[in-house]
């Protein structure tokens, strides 16, 4: 039974939080027994991590208490990992941007989206495993699955950490990783598993701690990075939006000076770092500039207005293809480069294929409630526009085979 | 001179960044301090619903132990319309250490309440220390002395501790310090929150959640024998000081024979321990050792045999 086991393993797996490789064959498995707790790596709470030595009539392993052990963690962090991955690659999107930029909120929409089945047709997305994905059920639990959909709420701040990390030791350092939030994808032949990860835009700000920095480390491993960009951030647009009052009145970040460029350059860095590239090589990751909140800048663009027009879709959910994806990324140029010119300089630098999606989470602006002062809108009104396109055009540059009618040249 | 780190969530940081960030600190704080002091101000007092958390730790930097009073309070919303918190460290140095502790400047030092001013401030002034001799009422005065034990052992023991609805924190913070030797006050990691930030090394005490079936009640009455088998922590942030449920089997820990100074306020100031460069040794203490005064005792009745049985030949 073990043979059969084996043969299904992947020589080598990448764990999704301490993004080490490791054979997959050296995976460690969690003892259930109750008397065996306290793990050097992990901590005295936790279950022991073990390599097993025995195994029952199924093959299955047995810890040295003698109960049966189905859960499985990485050699090195010993931080719990789903079998699935020893089996399937793993692609990772890392999601980058300034605080408020609108990630979480992307987030939400997306995989709330992706799982319909609607964004892609016959593209299978689930949870890998619902108990490890906790924080994407309680973001989409928020906008979209609310037991109260007529009660204004708001996802909450991304905190720097907390029940969102999982930490481990590792020679006299604790490392503190953001949780992976896996979805196994699958369509036609291909089968992968997607790594997303949502930070605190303070984990992304120049100069941030050293601990912050280690909570960005999928920046290494990452085959496509989703720039949130909020262009409300920026004060050169709120003139025209009507003023800055107006713009944070409706969910914009009217008074933080958003710098997306030195967001984006800090990140080259990490990634140049991370990797041990020079500063001469290009980036071996494929960079999306996704455009938040755009319900509420639509009126500066009107060349992605005009190219979403000519873009009706079979279902409003459901992802346009290349053709119309080229357009409304020229349409997106277009606008970056009237309002915000030196993001689209510091982009074109360090990634001339990227590719510009505007999306809005909410799809419409949300409200200030006049006693808190918070922001927030009714869930049953929420629909967000293009929030999967992002990752549909990430993963098909990450898995051209599978999504081919979703790929096109930036620089044609 | 003493420092302070406020870090909130502002449009515009000391950094010039948006979002949480150093928003207020006294100019010259060390580089190191800081990062340690950010890192210490990410709102994990503030998990529960309490509103406003104040802890004491000691913060190990560069080979450097700094006394760290903070304060985290939630603040309504912030520039994107989402909650708010304020952080407040208050980095004191050893002329600052009190006789009576830092509780008694954790209740007297105005922490801030709101978002500051942005920018660099001079050195913080720091008030007369508050002092409180009373007893916290509806607890059993035993647990007092039990409690100023665990934190006076030489292991890193963390307690947690459950309340009588209606209790200041702060005010049963203050008998047991009270109740610690002077030397060792400022050695004693402590917090009205369930989790935060502490040193390893030294004993913590913190208020445990409403449904952590291993905390102290202090609401009953001192178990007799007093038996509190402390959880050893195994990591550095120690982010769950906590303690296990009274295991009847071990063997009990006497409360009664220590010597204590009558009063704080009356007490000689002594030296302040804190640890230094060696702030991983455990400091001395020594241990009651029942069967080191029995073997002495028959030593000394073997050695009055022989001598009288000299005396009689
Ligand atoms: N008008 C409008 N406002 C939005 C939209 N998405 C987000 N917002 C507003 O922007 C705020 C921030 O969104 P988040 O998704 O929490 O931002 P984030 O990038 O995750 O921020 P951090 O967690 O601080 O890093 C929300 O609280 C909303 O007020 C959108 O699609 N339209
Ligand atoms: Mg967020």
């Amino acid at each position: 039974m073990t043979t059969t086991l084996r043969r299904t393993l992947r020589p080598n797996t990448t764990c999704p939080q301490c993004w080490s490789q490791f054979p997959s064959a050296d995976v460690r498995f969690i003892a259930e027994s109750p008397t065996l707790v306290g793990d050097p790596v992990v901590g005295s709470d936790e279950p022991l991590r073990f390599l097993p030595t025995r195994f029952d009539r199924q093959g299955r392993a047995l810890d040295p208490g003698g109960a049966v052990c189905m859960r499985m963690a990485c050699p090195v962090c010993h931080l719990e990992i789903p079998p699935a991955l020893l089996e399937v690659g793993q692609t990772v999107v890392s999601v980058v941007g300034a605080p408020s930029s609108g990630k979480s909120v992307l987030l939400a929409a997306a995989t709330f989206t992706m799982r319909s089945g609607l964004v892609v047709p016959g593209l299978d997305f689930a949870d890998i495993d619902p108990s490890l994905n906790d924080l994407t059920i309680d973001l989409e639990g928020t906008l979209f699955k609310s037991a109260t959909p007529d009660v204004p709420t708001m996802i909450a701040k991304t905190e720097t950490s907390g029940r969102l990390y999982r930490s481990y030791r590792r020679g006299d350092l604790r490392i503190t990783a953001p949780k992976p939030q896996l979805f196994g994808l699958a369509r036609g032949g291909m089968r992968s598993v997607l790594a997303l990860y949502d930070n605190a835009g303070e984990h992304f700000l120049p100069g941030a701690v050293p601990p912050f920095e280690q909570a960005t480390r999928h920046l290494g491993v990452s085959s496509a990075i989703v720039l949130v960009i909020d262009p409300t951030q920026d004060p050169r647009v709120h003139g025209p939006l009507g003023g800055r009052e107006h713009v944070a009145a409706l969910g914009g970040s009217s008074s933080a000076p958003g710098r997306a460029d030195l967001v984006l350059l800090e990140l080259v860095n990490r990634v140049r770092r991370q990797r041990g590239l020079s500063a001469n090589e290009p980036l071996p990751l494929r960079v999306i500039v996704a455009l938040s909140k755009h319900d509420l800048w639509s009126p500066l663009a009107p060349e992605i207005e005009d190219a979403l027009r000519g873009a009706s879709t079979a279902h409003p959910m459901r992802a346009p293809h290349g053709a119309t994806l080229a357009h409304v990324h020229q349409g997106g140029v277009a606008f970056l480069e009237r309002h915000l010119p030196e993001v689209l300089g510091a982009v074109r630098s360090v990634e001339p294929g990227f590719k510009v999606v505007p999306f809005s989470g909410l799809g419409r602006a949300p409200q200030r409630d006049e006693a808190s002062g918070g922001m927030s809108i009714v869930p049953s009104h929420v629909r967000p526009t293009w929030a999967a396109v992002p990752f549909v055009v990430a993963l098909s540059e990450a898995l051209p085979e599978a999504l081919q009618e979703y790929r096109f040249d930036a620089r044609a | 001179m003493s420092f302070e780190l406020i870090h909130t969530s502002v449009p515009r940081d000391l950094d010039g960044q948006s979002g949480f960030g150093v928003a207020a600190m006294t100019r010259g704080l060390p580089r190191q301090l800081r990062d340690a002091l950010v890192g210490w101000s990410d709102g994990s007092e503030l998990q529960d619903t309490a509103d406003r958390a104040i802890s004491y730790a000691v913060c190990q930097v560069g080979g450097t132990a700094w006394p760290v009073l903070t304060c985290v309070t939630r603040c309504g919303v912030d520039w994107s319309g989402r909650a708010n918190r304020v952080a407040h460290h208050l980095v004191l140095e050893p002329g600052d250490r009190c006789i009576e502790g830092p509780i008694a400047l954790a209740r007297a030092f105005a922490f801030a309440r709101d978002v500051p001013e942005v920018g660099l401030r001079p050195a913080p002034s720091l008030p007369e220390p508050m002092q409180d001799r009373g007893m916290p009422s509806r607890v059993d005065p035993a647990w007092i002395d039990v409690l100023a034990d665990r934190m006076s052992t030489p292991d890193a023991s963390a307690v947690a501790v459950r309340l009588p609805r209606g209790l200041d924190p702060l005010a049963l913070l203050a008998a047991v310090t009270a109740r610690v030797e002077p030397g060792r006050r400022w050695a004693v990691q402590w917090s009205t929150a369930p989790d935060f930030h502490a040193g390893h090394g030294l004993p913590s005490m913190v208020i445990a959640r409403e449904q952590d079936p291993s905390a102290l009640d202090l609401g009953l009455p001192v178990p007799s024998p007093r038996v509190i088998e402390p959880v050893q922590r195994s990591d550095s942030t120690a982010l769950k000081p906590r303690t296990r449920a009274v295991d009847r089997t071990a063997p009990p820990v006497s409360t009664s024979n220590r010597e204590r100074s009558s009063s704080s306020s009356t007490a000689e100031p002594s030296p302040v321990w804190l640890p230094e460069e060696t702030a991983h040794e455990p400091p001395e203490v020594s241990p009651a050792r029942p069967w080191v005064s029995l073997v002495l005792f028959a030593v000394a009745g073997a050695i009055t045999l022989v001598a009288l049985g000299l005396l009689i030949w």
